[in-house]
């Protein structure tokens, strides 16, 4: 059996990494539009979004658009086989197959 | 919010699959108003300008009237669409690839109609009556739309509009033959059911998918 990942195993982690996966490869999503995707908090979803980006499975980028600063978050080609190998897992786990 | 995992693989994989068609409902929040936009449009729209003839004796709406409550529904359908369909995409920055895609079929709307417009005006150049323009300009105009349904279908993997589109071709090909100005009351019967239908099959799909994603997380 695999083992599961821990850094997505955690229910608000999997929501914003499940969120994520929905975009294209080359997308990226502001942070208001994502919070109001998950519905949390945004002190919540900056501090599961961190531990996400120091496992690499997801990028953060800081912008300007004029005076307002915007932040993009999106998943790295770490975080998406991540994902996929987390569902892979959990199907595993529950018999289920593809 | 708990960080420990509390839920079992099986609510676990649930919920996965729940918040990403909630997401998909989200983005996809636009389609329902959109749908019923067009379904007013093609109802209204195609049942004035039946009323120019089609009760006979009985009452008749003026043609200028009609026809411009046929425009100005359309254009309201399409303006509804457009700031829907930027609404619903807000925050998300487009990558090349979705970019292009976008622009693409976006640009082939307008380029498409006014084709139609030279073809019909074409035909009218080689001797075709005038008058038969009234059958042969609503037919080749649900036919190409029912075409880029089938075409948006395909790009973005959208089964409600290849339903759509399918029907909308259907439609074209058999009102003609119903003749004038009988196939304008099954442009606007025919063709709005199909909206309306549409409009509440994805209004209740998005809706159910938010619904049981905010039961999981709160649970």
């Amino acid at each position: 059996m695999t083992e599961l990942d821990p850094v997505i195993h955690a229910a608000a982690r999997l929501r914003i990494t499940a969120t994520l996966a929905t975009l294209g490869a080359d997308e990226s999503i502001a942070f208001p539009r994502l919070q109001e995707m998950l519905d949390m908090t945004a002190g919540n979803l900056s501090t599961h979004l961190r531990k996400l980006e120091d496992a690499g499975y997801v990028a953060v980028e800081k912008t300007h658009r004029g005076r307002t600063p915007v932040t993009h978050a999106a998943l790295t080609v770490r975080g998406r086989r991540a994902f996929e190998d987390y569902t892979a897992a959990l199907r595993d786990v529950l018999g289920k197959t593809r | 919010m708990n960080d420990e995992p509390n839920l079992s693989p099986h609510e676990m994989l649930a919920l996965v699959e729940d918040q990403q068609r909630s997401v998909a409902g989200q983005m996809g929040a636009f389609v329902p108003l959109i749908l019923l936009a067009w379904g007013v449009a093609w109802l209204g729209g195609f049942t004035a300008l039946w009323l120019v003839d089609g009760l006979g004796e009985a009452f008749s709406l003026p043609i200028e009237i009609a026809g411009a409550v046929f425009v100005l529904l359309l254009i309201g359908a399409g303006a509804v669409s457009v700031v829907a369909g930027i609404r619903a995409n807000r925050g998300v920055r487009a990558g090349k690839h979705a970019a292009f895609v976008g622009t693409v079929y976006g640009q082939s709307w307008w380029i498409g109609c006014l084709a139609i417009f030279a073809i019909g005006r074409a035909l009218v150049f080689n001797g075709m009556p005038e008058a038969l323009l009234s059958v042969f300009y609503p037919s080749a105009y649900v036919f190409f739309a029912g075409m880029m349904y089938v075409l948006g279908a395909a790009l973005w993997h959208a089964v409600p509009m290849l339903v759509l589109g399918i029907w909308s071709i259907l439609v074209s090909v058999v009102a003609p033959f119903a003749g004038e100005p009988t196939h304008f009351l099954i442009f606007a019967i025919a063709g709005s059911a199909s909206w309306f239908v549409g409009a509440i099959w994805t209004g209740v799909w998005s809706s159910r998918a938010r619904r049981r994603v905010a039961q999981r997380s709160a649970a």
